[in-house]
C-alpha cells in the first residue's frame, strides 16, 4: 500500500490562492487529518488528491503511481486513482436503493451478478447495515446514510479512503458513536484514511497524524498529542483545544517571566532557559489551578465567574486587564468577586515569539518525529 | 518572501502546458457541451437576431427599382427612412406603434384591476367558494386568446356598415351594436385583459398572503375604514408585486398576434405585430422587420424596468417571510351576491367563449341562431353540396391531418426543447460564474425578445437557403419543429437550469470517483433526477405549441398546416363554423394537456407559477 506524496502543490481560483505550495507525505496506513478553519484549503487539497480538482501547479503521487504532474501535464482521472471519497453530504443517489448505491462501483467494473452480491453483502455486514438493501436514502437516518456512503467506498477495496467532514451532518450523540466506529474501521482495514474536518476534537480523537492548515499554508504536521502540547504557533494554540488557551505577554529575564501590569513573576523550569526578552506565554486551562497560598508560579486575581459543568468547573479569574480560563475538578465552588491565588503549571506552558507568534522552542520547519514517520519539508 | 518567488517559478508554464490545460478545459463535460450548444445557438438564435437587423439595412432584390442607382445587397437607410421619416411613416410605423401602446396600456390596466380585486377577495375576505374561484380564475389564462376573440365576434358582431353577419346579441335583441365594440382597440383590450388577469391575480395573491396582517390590524385599531386600509396600507406595500405583474402582463401581450389579427385586420386597425404580418405578406420583409425591431426595443425597455423594480423590491422589509394567518374581512350581507357575481364573471371568461364557439358550429347558416337552424353537418356531415364542398370537421381528412401535425409538432417541440433545456441547464448550472455559462444563458434568452411572427419571418427567409448543416428547409415539417423549439428555448432553458441546480454536483462527482464516464453519470444519475423537471418542461412546451399561431403563420404549407393556423385560414375565408369548430378542438387539447400535466407533475398553477417567461 502506498504513501501519498504531494510536492509543491498550488491551487489558485482566479486570484485567490486556495492551497499555497504544499509539501506533505501522507504515510501508508495512517489516519491522516487535514484540520483548519473553513477556507483554509483542506477540502481543496482532498479534492485534488481524489482527482476532482486539478492543481494549478505541483505533483501528486499515490504510491508508485504519478496521478498528477503539472510539468508533464499528467492527469489520472478520479476513477483510476484507487481513492474513495465520502462526501460531506454523503452524495447518495436518492433515486437508487441502498443496494444499487453500493453496487454502482462494481457495476462500472462489470463484475458478475454473484460477485456483486457477495461483495455488497460483505461490506454491508462490515458497516452494520445488513437488511437495509431495499431502502431508499431518504428512508434512512443520518447515521445509516453515512454508513451506506462508507460502504459504497469500501466495496471496491480502495487503498485510500478519503472523507470530507463526514460527521458534520450528524447530531452530537451519533458523532461520538461514529468516531469510535471510524477508528475501529481504520484498525480493521488498515487502509490509509484521509480525513478533512474543521472540528479539532474529531481530529484529536481519531487521527494518527494531524496537518493544520490556514490560508492555504501548512501550519503544523504532527501527532495530535504533540500539536496539543506544543503548538507551532499561536494560531494553532488557539484553534486546538475545547477551551480557549490562555495567552498573554511576558518579558523573560534570567529564567523568570515578568508582567508588571499583572504584577506577575513566574519562575520558569529549565527547559525554557534559552528564552529571553519579550514573548507570549500560552498555558491551557487545565494547567491552571486555584490554590490557597501563593507559590513561585502563582498570580493573584478576582473571580469573575464560576460555572459548574458536571464533571468539571470552569472558572474565569481576572488578573488586571486579562481574564484567565481555568478548568477545575467538580466540587469547587468559588464566591464571585472573591480574591484567589491561581497557580500556573509552567512545565506545560509554551512560549511564542511576540511578533511572529511562532513557538520559540520548535525551530520553524522542523517537525518532531511521531509514532509513525511523518514528514513535511 | 522567497516563498512567493518560488511560487512564481512553479506557476510558470510552457506553451505546451498551456495547450494541454486548454485541451483539458475543453474536455470538461460542461465546457464541451457548452461550446457545442453555443454553436447551435449561434446558428439558430444569434444568427436570426443578427439577420433581422441586417435585413433592414440592405437593399432587397425586389426593391432595386424603388431605390434609384442601387443594387441588391447595398447598404441603405431606405427602409428606416421609409418607416420613420417618409410620408408613409404614420401608417407604416407610428400608428401601429401608438395602437400597440394604447392597447397594451389598456388591457394591462384592466387586467390588473380585475386581478387585484379577485386576489383580495380570495385571500382576505370570507367570500364563499374560495377554492372554486381560485381554480376557475386560472382557466382564461390556459385557454389560447384567439378563440376568445372569435367567440367575442360571435357574440357582438353586427351587420351595420360593412354588412357582416349578425352576432347572437343582435339576433336575440335586434340591437345592432356599433362596430367599435366588435373590432378595434376596445374588444382587444377586453379580450387580452381576460386572458392575462391571471398574472396579477397570482402575483398579488401570493404577496398578499405573505403580508404581515398586523400592519393592517394596527391601522384598524386607529379606526381606519376597510377602503382606507386597502388604499393607504395594502396597495403601497404591494407595489413591488404589482410592478412585477405590470411588466409581465404588458410584455406578454406586446407581441401577441392572434387577437389583434382577428379583431383588427378586418377593419384595418393595425398594431406592430399585425403590421409586421401584413408587410411580410406583401413581400416587404425589411419594413416588417423595422416593426419587429421596435417590438424588441420595447421588450428590452420592459426588462430594464423589471430589473429596476425587482431591485427595489429587495428593500422591502415590512413583509415577514412567514405567512401570518389574518382574520378574514367580513363581507357581511354582500358575501353571497359578490360570490355569485364573481363566479358568473369567471364563467363568462372561461365556459362562455368555448360554449359560444361550439354553439356557432351547430348553425347551418351564419347569423341565424334559432333552433331551426341547427345542424350537425359541420361536425359529422358528409354532404359536399352543402357548403363550399366541405364535409364535417370530424370526417375531414385535412382537419385530421392538421390535428396530427399539431400533436406531432407539440411532441417533437416538447422533446426537443426539453432536451436542449436540460443540456443547456447542465452547461449553465455547472459553469455558473464563467463567461461561457453567461453567454449561453443570454443567448438562449434572445428568442424571448423576438416576437413570434418576426421569428417565423426570419426563419422563412433563412429556410430558403442552406441553414448550417441543413439543406433548404422551406416547406418541411422539420422547419416548424426547429422554429418552435428555438422559440421555446428561453422557457426550456430556465426550467432546465433550475432542475439541474437542484442536483448537487457531488452526486455527479461520486459517480466519477467510481470510474463512471460523463455519459454514464448523465444517464444513470442526472437524467433520473431531473426527470420531473424534464416532464414539466415538455408538457408546458406541448401546450404552448398548441396555442402558437404567430410563429407558424408565415411558415406553413398545405401539408404542414397545424390547427391554430387552420382556424385563422378558415376565418379569413369567412367559414366561421369550420374555424370555430377547430378552435374548440384546440381548446379541448390544451385543457386536457394542462390537466394531465397537473396530474403527472403535481404542479398547481393556482399556487403560483415560475414567472411565466
Amino acid at each position: 500500500m502506498p504513501d501519498i506524496k504531494l510536492t509543491n502543490l498550488i491551487k489558485k481560483f482566479g486570484d485567490v490562492t486556495a492551497v499555497d505550495n504544499l509539501n506533505v507525505t501522507i504515510p501508508d496506513g495512517s489516519f491522516f487529518t487535514l484540520l483548519g478553519p473553513s477556507g483554509c484549503g483542506k477540502t481543496t487539497t482532498l479534492r485534488m488528491i481524489a482527482g476532482l480538482e486539478k492543481p494549478t501547479a505541483g505533483k501528486i503521487e499515490i504510491g508508485k503511481q504519478l496521478v498528477f504532474d503539472s510539468v508533464t501535464w499528467t492527469v489520472v482521472p478520479p476513477g483510476k486513482r484507487n481513492v474513495g471519497l465520502v462526501f460531506q453530504s454523503y452524495a447518495l443517489w436518492p433515486h437508487m436503493t441502498v443496494y444499487d448505491n453500493i453496487s454502482f462501483p462494481l457495476r462500472i467494473q462489470k463484475l458478475s451478478r454473484d460477485q456483486i452480491q457477495k461483495k455488497v453483502d460483505g461490506v454491508m455486514n462490515q458497516v452494520k447495515i445488513t437488511g437495509l438493501e431495499k431502502r431508499y436514502p431518504s428512508e434512512l437516518s443520518g447515521g445509516q446514510q453515512q454508513r451506506v456512503a462508507v460502504a459504497r467506498e469500501l466495496v471496491t477495496g480502495v487503498e485510500v479512503l478519503s472523507m470530507d467532514e463526514p460527521l458534520g451532518n450528524l447530531d452530537a450523540q451519533l458523532r461520538l458513536e461514529m468516531r469510535t466506529e471510524l477508528k475501529r474501521l481504520h484498525k480493521a482495514t488498515g487502509q490509509t484514511i484521509l480525513y478533512v474536518t474543521h472540528d479539532q476534537l474529531e481530529a484529536m480523537t481519531m487521527s494518527t497524524h494531524v496537518a493544520v492548515m490556514k490560508d492555504g499554508l501548512l501550519q503544523q504536521l504532527s501527532h495530535p498529542d504533540d500539536i496539543y502540547a506544543s503548538p507551532a504557533n499561536t494560531f494553532i494554540a488557539e484553534f486546538i483545544g475545547s477551551l480557549p488557551i490562555n495567552l498573554f505577554n511576558v518579558e523573560v529575564m534570567e529564567g523568570i517571566a515578568y508582567n508588571n501590569d499583572l504584577k506577575l513573576k513566574l519562575e520558569l523550569p529549565g527547559k525554557f532557559k534559552s528564552i529571553n526578552g519579550k514573548a507570549i506565554l500560552g498555558i491551557r486551562p487545565e494547567n491552571l489551578s486555584v490554590v490557597n497560598n501563593p507559590t513561585k508560579t502563582s498570580v493573584l486575581g478576582s473571580v469573575d465567574s464560576s460555572l459548574p459543568a458536571g464533571s468539571e468547573v470552569l472558572i474565569k479569574v481576572s488578573v488586571g486587564e486579562i481574564g484567565l480560563n481555568i478548568k477545575e475538578k467538580r466540587g469547587m465552588n468559588l464566591e464571585m468577586d472573591s480574591t484567589v491565588h491561581v497557580d500556573l503549571d509552567m512545565e506545560e506552558a509554551c512560549f511564542f515569539d511576540s511578533i511572529t507568534g511562532n513557538n520559540l522552542l520548535t525551530v520553524p520547519g522542523e517537525q518532531k518525529a511521531t509514532k509513525k514517520k511523518a514528514t513535511a519539508q | 518572501m522567497n516563498l512567493s518567488l518560488k511560487n512564481q517559478d512553479l506557476l510558470r508554464e510552457s506553451p505546451r502546458i498551456k495547450f494541454n490545460k486548454f485541451l483539458d478545459w475543453v474536455r470538461t463535460p460542461h465546457v464541451f457541451l457548452g461550446l457545442l450548444l453555443l454553436v447551435v445557438l449561434a446558428y439558430f438564435v444569434i444568427a436570426p437576431f443578427w439577420e433581422i437587423l441586417k435585413t433592414t439595412f440592405v437593399v432587397h432584390r425586389i426593391d432595386v427599382r424603388r431605390i434609384p442607382g442601387s443594387q441588391a445587397g447595398d447598404f441603405t437607410f431606405f427602409y428606416w427612412h421609409r418607416a420613420l421619416i417618409s410620408e408613409m411613416r404614420i401608417n407604416l410605423f407610428y400608428k401601429p406603434l401608438m395602437n400597440t401602446l394604447v392597447v397594451s396600456a389598456g388591457y394591462t390596466a384592466l387586467a390588473m384591476l380585475v386581478g387585484i380585486i379577485l386576489a383580495y377577495l380570495v385571500v382576505r375576505t370570507n367570500i364563499p367558494f374560495k377554492k372554486f374561484i381560485a381554480n376557475t380564475a386560472i382557466i382564461p389564462y390556459i385557454i389560447p386568446s384567439w378563440p376568445m376573440a372569435m367567440a367575442w365576434l360571435t357574440l357582438v358582431r353586427s351587420d351595420v356598415g360593412s354588412g357582416g353577419t349578425p352576432g347572437i346579441i343582435q339576433f336575440v335583441t335586434g340591437i345592432a351594436l356599433p362596430n367599435w365594440i366588435a373590432y378595434g382597440p376596445v374588444p382587444m383590450i377586453i379580450i387580452l385583459a381576460i386572458n392575462y388577469f391571471a398574472y396579477t391575480y397570482l402575483l398579488f395573491a401570493a404577496a398578499l398572503s405573505t403580508m404581515d396582517s398586523q400592519l393592517e390590524e394596527s391601522a384598524m385599531m386607529y379606526g381606519a375604514t376597510k377602503f382606507t386600509i386597502f388604499r393607504r396600507i395594502i396597495l403601497p406595500l404591494m407595489f413591488p408585486a404589482l410592478g412585477s405583474a405590470f411588466i409581465l402582463t404588458f410584455s406578454k401581450g406586446l407581441g401577441t398576434f392572434g387577437v389583434p389579427a382577428f379583431l383588427g385586420i378586418p377593419r384595418r386597425y393595425y398594431v406592430l405585430s399585425t403590421i409586421l404580418y401584413a408587410q411580410m405578406q406583401n413581400q416587404r420583409v425589411a419594413e416588417g422587420f423595422v416593426a419587429a425591431i421596435a417590438m424588441v426595443v420595447l421588450a428590452l425597455i420592459l426588462i430594464y424596468l423589471n430589473n429596476r423594480i425587482i431591485g427595489a423590491r429587495k428593500q422591502f422589509t415590512t413583509m415577514s417571510g412567514k405567512a401570518t394567518k389574518s382574520q378574514p374581512i367580513d363581507l357581511g350581507k354582500w358575501k353571497n351576491p359578490i360570490a355569485v357575481f364573481v363566479i358568473l364573471f369567471l364563467l363568462a371568461c372561461s365556459l362562455l367563449p368555448v360554449g359560444l364557439l361550439f354553439y356557432q358550429t351547430l348553425m347551418a347558416r351564419m347569423g341565424d341562431y334559432s333552433f331551426s337552424n341547427f345542424t350537425s353537418h359541420w361536425w359529422i356531415g358528409t354532404d359536399r353540396s352543402f357548403m363550399e364542398g366541405h364535409i364535417g370537421i370530424l370526417r375531414n381528412p385535412r382537419v385530421w391531418a392538421a390535428t396530427w401535425n399539431t400533436i406531432w409538432l407539440g411532441l417533437f417541440t416538447g422533446l426537443g426543447s426539453a432536451a436542449l433545456g436540460v443540456l443547456l441547464g447542465y452547461a449553465i448550472s455547472r459553469g455558473r460564474g464563467t463567461k461561457l455559462a453567461l453567454l449561453l444563458e443570454q443567448a438562449s434568452f434572445l428568442p424571448f425578445l423576438i416576437p413570434g411572427i418576426a421569428f417565423g419571418g426570419i426563419y422563412l427567409s433563412m429556410s430558403a437557403s442552406r441553414m448550417g448543416p441543413f439543406p433548404p428547409l422551406y416547406g418541411t415539417f422539420f422547419l416548424l419543429i426547429l422554429v418552435s423549439t428555438m422559440k421555446r428555448l428561453p422557457n426550456a432553458t430556465r426550467s432546465g437550469t433550475s432542475a439541474m441546480m437542484q442536483v448537487g454536483i457531488e452526486l455527479e462527482e461520486a459517480a466519477y470517483m467510481h470510474g463512471s464516464s460523463w455519459v454514464r453519470a448523465f444517464k444513470t444519475i442526472l437524467m433520473p433526477l431531473t426527470k420531473s423537471g424534464f416532464m414539466a418542461g415538455f408538457i408546458l412546451t406541448f401546450i404552448g405549441t398548441m396555442k402558437a399561431l404567430s410563429l407558424i403563420i408565415l411558415l406553413y404549407t398545405p401539408s404542414t398546416i397545424i390547427l391554430p393556423v387552420m382556424t385563422f385560414e378558415y376565418a379569413n375565408r369567412e367559414l366561421r363554423q369550420m374555424s370555430d369548430g377547430i378552435a374548440v378542438i384546440v381548446v379541448i387539447i390544451v385543457i386536457f394537456g394542462t390537466w394531465l400535466s397537473r396530474r403527472m407533475t403535481g404542479t398547481d398553477l393556482s399556487k403560483g407559477f415560475g414567472g411565466g417567461k
